[in-house]
């Protein structure tokens, strides 16, 4: 099960979307949270849903891409993904000063992908977000790897395919 | 609000020339340098239509009917190799009624084909289709240049394809100066001699003016007040490469205030030369990472010698190359190529593709992916800070008051370089903004008869 290469929306082989089940309420409720944790940029608690060899990744490109020979808005392995909620906290992150004020909006998370302690599940996401006067959208679909430990889902991979990913963007400050 | 609209300046009230040269002195200059549309559009005249402007490298472009666009100032352009390898750069429009001709930012084609009425145009720009051509006179069909319309020059300098819409002027190795040994120090850094640009780009804008970036490239003061949370307590960045088990050396610890302080950075020199061409030397920007690498340096010793690869990997003679007015290089380390687009006066645009090497192990390409990444990326710890601060001081020169921005960092201390016209000084000082100045002042006031 490795979603490298996954793009939105899941397709059978003919290219029309499959259709997908609703994903078990333990499942939709940890992306939720995960959701709610970052609108709330309580980050730290954010980065302990992930485990310790996790990967957040933003795609640059559409359609299949190597982020190890092609740049990423985000590819943060776990170190980095340190690095970035320790930074978001210093009081001199010019670029978050004032911090963005954020809000997700996700649609009913759905499974790609199961196994005996593993699930995919894909979910749309609108993001509102507001700092110094302007407002702007994000929109796009999470895709959650998560793996089962004592009995508690963790996320292992998250990847954020943004709709608008190969054009000129701005500053983007905080995880998407 | 995420695509960067292209803004339309205010058009240009008449300014005069000699007014425009009190805007600049040796030491300062006056904030309307940044904020004025009337002297934007100056600028899109008076220095974009006479420099080099830096298009793409050649590996972006290896194949027949292999193009990009890009855009000299206002103007957009189309970079294509024809069917016989050679490259050219056109304008951007159809020759007959002006419609764009090529939308994409890279592809392949086999001839370019108007949308409107159906007019073609072969990779070398000529015309080769004029649906029911019979209704124009055959004088017209015989006189008229009907071809897309060629941009005057184009130079490729060991694959760094450069052009200029003036048919007169300097060519491209003169103009570039000194920055010619940074593309050179760039490819000796490849154990084949080549690079490629193969790993797609970062891309976004600033509500700031396109000097600020270009300034920016030469400045070693902000780092420690910038970058501040980049900064680990030991005084060393946040990792960035493979393997590396700390970052930039940005602080000394010791209290930058105290009389006598000096800057870390002041262990680096700036150079600014004839043209605004200016580049900075920083010993650990050349030393550290990838370079660091056993297999990558045993490569190197091979191509050059001991001497000269030991010389190349300790002690590079340049780490960041700014080409005013339009591309700035990092030679060493993080390589890439950041190219910087004005929009407007307080529009720009940064494209940023990092340089991968041909000939070495796969892990430290990858590594010059992940370094762009986490450092000059929409995301990124570093550039999202300068693109802040790019903005705020667009935002506080509006201000009016007080009237100058001051270059006078190691004012009347610098030395001469060996390049025409070349002044150096430490690194944080604002040697090359000076440099860059004096060019701009001198086309900008350039009697035109």
């Amino acid at each position: 099960m490795n979603m490298a290469n996954s793009t939105a929306p899941s397709r059978a082989g003919s290219g029309a979307p499959v259709r997908l089940s609703a994903a078990p309420a333990d499942v939709a409720a940890l992306v939720m949270h995960e959701a709610d944790l970052l609108d709330e940029r309580a980050l730290d608690a954010w980065l302990a849903l992930f485990t310790q060899d996790a990967l957040y990744w933003v795609p640059a490109d559409h359609g299949d891409s190597d982020p190890l020979r092609r740049v990423s808005l985000f590819y943060d392995d776990r170190s980095i993904m340190e690095d970035r909620v320790w930074r978001l906290g210093h009081p001199k992150m010019f670029s978050q000063n004032p911090p963005a004020r954020q809000v997700r909006v996700l649609s009913m998370p759905m499974v790609e992908a199961s196994g005996a302690d593993t699930m995919s599940v894909r979910t749309k996401f609108v993001m509102f977000e507001h700092r110094l006067r302007e407002q702007r959208t994000f929109g796009g679909v999470y895709l959650h790897e998560l793996v089962r430990s004592q009995e508690a889902w963790m996320i292992r991979r998250k990847v954020v395919h943004l709709v608008n990913r190969d054009t000129v963007l701005w500053n983007i400050g905080v995880p998407i | 609000m995420q695509t960067a609209a292209p803004l339309r300046p205010v058009p240009a009230a008449d300014v005069d020339p000699t007014d425009v040269g009190q805007l600049v002195r040796e030491d300062r200059v006056h904030a309307r340098v940044y904020t004025d549309p009337a002297i934007f559009d100056m600028e899109m005249e008076r220095i974009f239509e006479r420099a080099w402007i830096f298009m793409a490298h050649e590996s972006q472009i290896p194949n027949a009917g292999d193009f990009v666009t890009s855009r000299i100032g206002r103007h957009p352009v189309i970079v294509v190799r024809d069917g016989k390898g050679q490259v050219h750069v056109f304008y951007n429009r159809c020759p007959h009624r002006g419609a764009i001709l090529c939308r994409e930012p890279e592809g392949n084609v086999h001839h370019f084909a108007c949308p409107y009425h159906g007019w073609s145009f072969r990779t070398n720009g000529d015309v080769t289709g004029i649906p029911f051509r019979s209704a124009y006179p055959e004088s017209f069909l015989k006189d008229e240049n009907l071809s897309m319309a060629h941009v005057a020059r184009v130079e490729n300098y060991r694959g760094f394809i450069f052009a200029s819409v003036a048919q007169q002027g300097p060519s491209l190795v003169e103009f570039i100066g000194p920055l010619k040994d940074g593309l050179d120090n760039l490819l000796d850094r490849s154990p084949t001699g080549e690079i490629e640009v193969s790993a797609g780009g970062h891309q976004y804008a600033y509500k700031g003016n396109w000097k600020m970036q270009m300034e920016n490239g030469l400045d070693e003061y902000h780092p420690p007040f910038s970058h501040a949370s980049t900064v680990k307590p030991d005084g060393q960045q946040v990792q960035r490469s493979y393997g590396a088990t700390g970052g930039f050396k940005v602080l000394t610890g010791s209290d930058p205030n105290q009389e006598n302080a000096r800057s870390h950075y002041d262990h680096g020199e700036v150079h600014g030369a004839r043209y605004g061409q200016a580049y900075l030397t920083i010993p650990d920007a050349t030393r550290r990472s990838e370079l660091e690498d056993p297999d990558y340096r045993r490569l190197l010793v091979e191509r050059h010698g001991e001497e000269k690869a030991l010389a190349l990997i300790e002690n590079s003679n340049m780490s960041n190359a700014v080409f005013y007015p339009s591309v700035i290089m990092r030679v060493t380390g993080n390589m890439h190529i950041r190219v910087v687009r004005p929009i407007s006066v307080g529009l720009t645009e940064v494209l940023v593709w990092p340089i991968q090497i041909k000939g070495v192990a796969d892990g430290i390409n990858q590594g010059i992916v992940r370094y762009a990444n986490v450092h000059v990326s929409v995301s990124s710890f570093v550039q999202t800070d300068d693109l802040e601060i790019f903005e705020r001081v667009y935002e506080g020169l509006q201000a009016g008051k007080p009237d100058w921005v001051m270059l006078a960092r190691g004012m009347g201390q610098d030395w001469d370089g060996p390049y025409p016209d070349e002044k150096v000084g430490l690194a944080t000082w604002e040697t090359g903004m000076r440099a860059q100045f004096r060019y701009w002042k001198e086309r900008m006031t350039e009697d035109r008869g």
